[in-house]
């Protein structure tokens, strides 16, 4: 009885080895290594309570978020909306697709330096180029969303009086929602990404201004300071997105 | 439902075809949507002329007839072209890293659960992670140059292929892994006839969202680091105020992506053929 309640506590614990091990080692090595680039995990996590309870979190963490929220939420909104307008219409979308195929597969950083020119270097340009980078991976698949409608399906609702809108809120939508849902996922890191890029170049505050600031001062603890908040960010962000979607989408896990 | 496989950030899943149009025959189709595909772009690029002729007049929109003519002007020069190539050097090296990596590294962690299990909150952690956040670091270690752009690449294109290969190997249908046990292959014998190939599809996959990832990391770390290529190229050309210059440079980067979207397709489509009717339908 004993010795099995040992094992499975031991199965359990067995995931915790090597993230473990790592940060002793990291914190061993640092201490015993004359390399300013390996601080030890002590001073990094003195430099995250210093830095990040609460003075930073409120002058860097809190824009960046807003900025990430904003530009995320237009792009995917523009994506939707635009996607629902290009593919309800078998004709739109065969003349459009091969132009938004290359706009997608245009690198939203290489954009960058246009939102730059147009909106300077303030928050409009961050949010700009974090809802470029969103939209069409969004709008793509809100059109391949679309048109995977069946035609049956159209043609009935069409039959039973629904008018051309009805159609696609009430038919095609509800049909394109699970490809939908692949593309804003697919949006997030590009969201994360196109945020910390944004704020490398001439920010003023924000997580990656914070990066670049410490990488000048050779603050090397404070920029893995910056690296644990980005990475326990995209959990988050990654983990909610995932369990929303497993919730409200389940029945689409057939699809 | 053993054997489906979860596909990581599959950016989307092939635009399922009417199926009126599979009766009429491919290559008829694939002409005329490409002839549509471009009078709309045309069209667009023809509207945007006027406007930026006629209302929109500002130094920063340039018309698209003077962005094709600096193109041409820039071509015939090789500073683009020399651009491209080094841009592309540090690309196919990057990606040749990765892709041989996620896919020795996903198989091992697909093999054995114990490997799964000891890495997994490791690696959990460190995907999600934008990899761009590492560029800094990557200059203090490594400085600006190559190494940079080639570590950044492997680094951000590692996890797509490295995880589809990962479900793939772990998805493949029990029976068959029985069956050919039964047949008295070895478990090495198992993982190479049987696992791997039915892992291909995943690793297809993968490696076709990390060719896409790989180009954003090496135009960004070029654009951060100012360490030549194309992306240097446009940010010489938005400092210089050359804004013709810098769409053209733009245009070229579009133009790589898209080619290496449609080259990763075509390759996919040859080397995973047995998995047509699955790409065909759409839905599995």
């Amino acid at each position: 009885m004993m010795n099995r309640y040992v094992i499975a506590t031991g199965r359990r614990l067995v995931p915790w080895i090597v993230p473990v091990t790592l940060l002793v080692l990291w914190e061993y090595a640092g201490r015993h290594s004359e390399s300013i680039y390996l601080p030890p995990l002590s001073d990094v996590l003195v430099t995250l309570r210093d830095d990040w309870m609460w003075e930073r979190t409120r002058t860097d963490l809190l824009p960046s978020l807003e900025r990430f929220a904003l530009g995320y939420l237009l792009g995917a909104v523009l994506g939707i909306v635009l996607g629902m307008a290009i593919g309800s219409s078998r004709r739109v979308a065969e003349y459009t697709t091969p132009t938004m195929e290359f706009l997608r597969a245009l690198p939203a950083v290489a954009v960058l330096p246009i939102a730059v020119l147009l909106f300077g270097l303030g928050d409009g340009m961050r949010i700009s180029i974090i809802a470029f980078g969103v939209m069409f991976p969004v709008l793509v698949n809100t059109i391949a969303g679309a048109r995977s409608c069946r035609q049956e399906r159209i043609d009935v609702a069409r039959m039973y009086g629904l008018s051309r809108l009805q159609v696609v809120r009430r038919v095609v939508l509800p049909s394109a929602i699970p490809m939908i849902s692949a593309g804003l996922r697919v949006g997030l890191p590009i969201a994360l990404i196109m945020m910390v890029v944004s704020e490398l170049v001439g920010g003023q505050n924000g997580i990656g201004f914070y990066l670049i600031q410490a990488q000048s001062l050779f603050n090397i603890s404070g920029m893995f300071t910056a690296l644990i908040i980005l990475g326990v960010l995209g959990n988050v962000i990654n983990n909610t997105y995932a369990w929303v979607e497993n919730r409200r989408l389940h029945w689409a896990s057939h699809l | 439902m053993s054997t489906t496989t979860p596909v990581l950030d599959e950016p989307v899943a092939e635009a399922a075809p009417a199926p009126l149009a599979r009766r009429t025959g491919r290559r008829r189709r694939r002409v005329r949507v490409n002839l549509r595909g471009l009078a709309f772009a045309v069209g667009l690029l023809l509207v945007i002329e006027v406007l930026t002729a006629t209302v929109i007049t500002s130094l920063y929109v340039p018309r698209p007839s003077e962005v094709v003519h600096a193109l041409w002007l820039e071509l015939q020069r090789g500073d683009i072209l020399s651009g491209v190539g080094t841009t592309m050097g540090a690309y196919a090296r990057g990606l040749g890293i990765a892709i041989v990596a996620g896919v020795l590294l996903g198989a091992a962690l697909g093999a054995s659960r114990t490997a799964w299990e000891l890495f997994r909150i490791v690696i959990e952690f460190l995907r999600p992670l934008p990899s761009v956040a590492l560029i800094p670091f990557s200059i203090l270690l490594l400085g600006v140059g190559s190494t940079t752009t080639v570590a950044m690449i492997v680094y951000a294109s590692l996890w797509p292929i490295l995880f589809n290969t990962y479900y793939g190997v772990r998805g493949v249908n029990e029976v068959s892994v029985d069956a050919a046990r039964t047949f008295g292959l070895k478990r090495w014998q198992v993982f190479l006839r049987v696992q791997i190939p039915s892992a291909a599809t995943n690793i297809a996959t993968g490696v076709r969202v990390s060719s896409a990832i790989a180009l954003i990391l090496v135009i960004t770390v070029e654009i951060l680091t100012r360490s030549g290529g194309l992306g240097y190229y446009i940010v010489r050309m938005q400092v210089a105020i050359r804004t013709e210059d810098m769409y053209a440079g733009i245009v070229v980067v579009g133009v790589l992506g898209y080619a290496i979207a449609m080259l990763m397709g075509a390759l996919e489509r040859r080397l995973v053929f047995w998995n047509a009717d699955v790409l065909e339908d759409g839905n599995r």
